[in-house]
């Protein structure tokens, strides 16, 4: 085995992933339905919050079937950004603008960029303990 | 022989030495690179001069480019509307 070996990115069995996906899928079909009252946080920011560790790794898996990706590595921080702003865009000016859904709030657009910087220092922590462990095993 | 001669001679001796050792290694870069640049050599089957080649690039790169948009909107739009 090589002595530095790449870090892997698990892209739809990633950890970071299935515990954001696990949090959303709680909220969606155990939390929201049980509330009386309209709540800021399980009703809007939550959901934003969970926007990057959940579905920018599929968007990511798609990109590497597509051959856009050329490497298994952990989002880089311009994939997030952009993303994170595309998303922005979408969701909080063009979604409410022009398709008259949601709503544009600034907090939420926080709350995406917030959740994307928090999943971004999670996976490149997970990419310096992979190759510690590789470093340590050879 | 005077000693600073005798430097001297010795110096001159390890300058002919490290130029001709300079001169074969031009030669042999050269020679390396003149069998690189033959016909049917590894550097001209990966790098394909032709415009078609990087034309065909770049609308690959596009194309995967384009193709990638599509999914994300696509993407975008079942997570406005689904979750």
């Amino acid at each position: 085995m090589p002595a530095e070996r790449r870090a892997s990115f698990g892209y739809w069995h990633d950890p970071l992933f299935l515990v954001a996906l696990a949090i959303y899928a709680v909220n969606r079909l155990l939390i929201k339905p049980n509330l009386h009252h309209y709540s800021p946080l399980f009703h809007g920011h939550l959901n934003d919050t969970l926007t990057v560790p959940v579905a920018l790794p599929l968007y990511l898996l798609a990109y590497r079937w597509l051959g856009f990706r050329p490497d298994n590595e952990p989002p880089r921080w311009w994939e997030v950004t952009l993303h994170v702003a595309v998303w922005n865009v979408f969701f909080k000016w063009f979604s409410p603008a022009v398709l008259h859904r949601g709503v544009s709030d600034p907090v939420d657009a926080w709350c995406i960029a917030g959740g994307g910087l928090v999943a971004w220092a999670v996976w490149q922590s997970q990419r310096a303990m992979q190759k510690d462990a590789t470093g340590h095993a050879v | 022989m005077h000693p600073i001669k005798r430097a001297a001679s010795a110096s001159m001796s390890q300058d002919d030495r490290i130029e001709k050792r300079s001169f074969r290694a031009g030669l042999k870069m050269t020679a390396d690179l003149t069998e690189a640049l033959e016909p049917g050599s590894l550097v001209t089957m990966t790098s394909d001069p032709t415009p078609l080649g990087d034309c065909s690039h770049w609308l690959i790169l596009a194309l995967k480019a384009l193709a990638a948009m599509g999914f994300m909107t696509a993407a975008d739009f079942v997570m406005l509307y689904a979750c």
